[in-house]
């Protein structure tokens, strides 16, 4: 709970109000997906293979990878988060 | 300087689509008789835009003669009785989305920009031929949605849509049938949450109000009421004509904990420009 919410108290319940919204902000985010025709496995696919690409680059820390698409605006963005240990030699 | 062509649509059927059409239509030509203003009912087969402006008795051709060459569109044309610089191009009733194709909408549209100023085009339900039909020609889209959730999922659709297009189509939200004391306790989404979840810049919001039903019974839409003032409907959607034209109109207040619309409201550049 934060500063606010100590200050006014324990959450009320929630709302018929939020939940529709929640609800439809998640229903969305599939129907927006479902539309560019990319399947969650595709998305695992992907994210192998670009690894494999990274992975001649430098050397990347494989436990600690995460990619998602994230909802930017109207638009769905595919961001990848791979921390790398050290540049490869060429 | 031809024409401007704004496109009504929601993906979900009765939301407001032809009140918004007619209520805005009437709205605009009240407000400056030198701008001419045409509407296009695209419902072919289920025509409702000539009763919502009380023009049903004066119809003779219809959109579909227009494009099969049956008549000239001046002849299909009704006009307003009330507003001389406002004009009807009514759907046929007895045939059905397919008469008519987006390449006969762009002709059609390019000849009528030459007379007016504005095309106002009222969309069917759905995302199917009649749809396209209506979004062949259109600069602007005007995307009517109440705040429920099957409303706003068909918008978020029907956005997507219009973004695919090849030419940009600016979409603008209106949020109708607003019910101002269910958002305040909570039972309904708000103004805010819609826009939050469609992401498109708000043009304004129609809060639900019984007299456009006694609008509808009489054909005289609701924008045209003397006696509009406070926050009704009908105000609503002169303030929305107003906004098109450039003016600064600042959002309705519903209900004391409502003045974050009005900082959530995005200042519009004038959508319609006349020289
Ligand atoms: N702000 C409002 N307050 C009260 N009633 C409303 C309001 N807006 C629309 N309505 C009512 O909702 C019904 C549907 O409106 P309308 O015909 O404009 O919707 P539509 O989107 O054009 O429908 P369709 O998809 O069938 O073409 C009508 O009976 C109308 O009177
Ligand atoms: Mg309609």
């Amino acid at each position: 709970m934060g500063l606010l919410g100590w200050l006014t108290g324990p959450p009320r319940d929630v709302t018929s109000r939020d939940e529709a919204k929640k609800r439809l902000q998640l229903t969305i985010f599939h129907d927006r997906m479902e539309v560019m025709e990319l399947p969650p496995d595709r998305l695992n696919a992907l994210r192998d293979e670009l690894l494999l690409v990274i992975a001649k680059y430098f050397e990347v820390d494989i436990g600690r990878t995460e990619c998602t698409l994230e909802q930017d605006e109207r638009e769905v963005a595919f961001v990848a988060n791979i921390p790398v240990k050290r540049l490869r030699g060429s | 300087m031809p024409g401007k062509t704004i496109l009504f649509t929601s993906g979900k059927g009765g939301v407001g689509k032809t009140t918004s059409t007619a209520n805005i239509g009437v709205a605009l030509a009240s407000q400056d008789p030198n701008i001419n203003v045409c509407m296009i009912d695209m419902d072919i087969g289920l025509r409702n835009l000539d009763i919502q402006l009380g023009l049903e008795n004066r119809i003779v051709y219809n959109i579909v003669d227009v494009v099969e060459g049956a008549c000239k569109a001046r002849q299909a044309l009704v006009k307003d009785k009330r507003l001389p610089n406002l004009a009807l191009l009514p759907a046929a009733q007895t045939r059905d989305k397919s008469a008519v194709s987006p390449e006969q909408m762009i002709t059609l549209i390019a000849e009528l920009r030459e007379m007016f100023d504005l095309i106002l085009i009222d969309s069917p339900a759905g995302i199917e031929q009649g749809f396209y039909n209506s979004v062949a020609a259109a600069d602007e889209a005007i995307i009517v949605s109440t705040p429920e959730m099957s409303a706003v999922r068909d918008a978020d659709r029907v956005i997507g849509l219009l973004e695919a297009q090849n030419r940009k189509i600016n979409c603008w939200l209106v949020i109708n049938r607003l019910r101002p004391a269910m958002v305040q306790s909570n039972d309904m989404m708000g103004v805010d949450d819609v826009v939050e979840i469609l992401n498109i810049k708000l043009l304004g919001v129609i809060p639900e109000d019984e007299r456009i039903i006694v609008s509808t019974n009489k054909g005289e839409p609701l924008a045209l009421a003397k006696s509009n003032k406070g926050n009704g409907a009908g105000q609503a959607y002169q303030n929305i004509a107003l906004r098109l034209t450039g003016v600064e109109v600042p959002l309705m207040v519903f209900g004391e904990n409502e003045n974050i619309f009005v900082k959530q409201f995005n200042k519009l550049k004038a959508l319609i420009k006349f020289s």
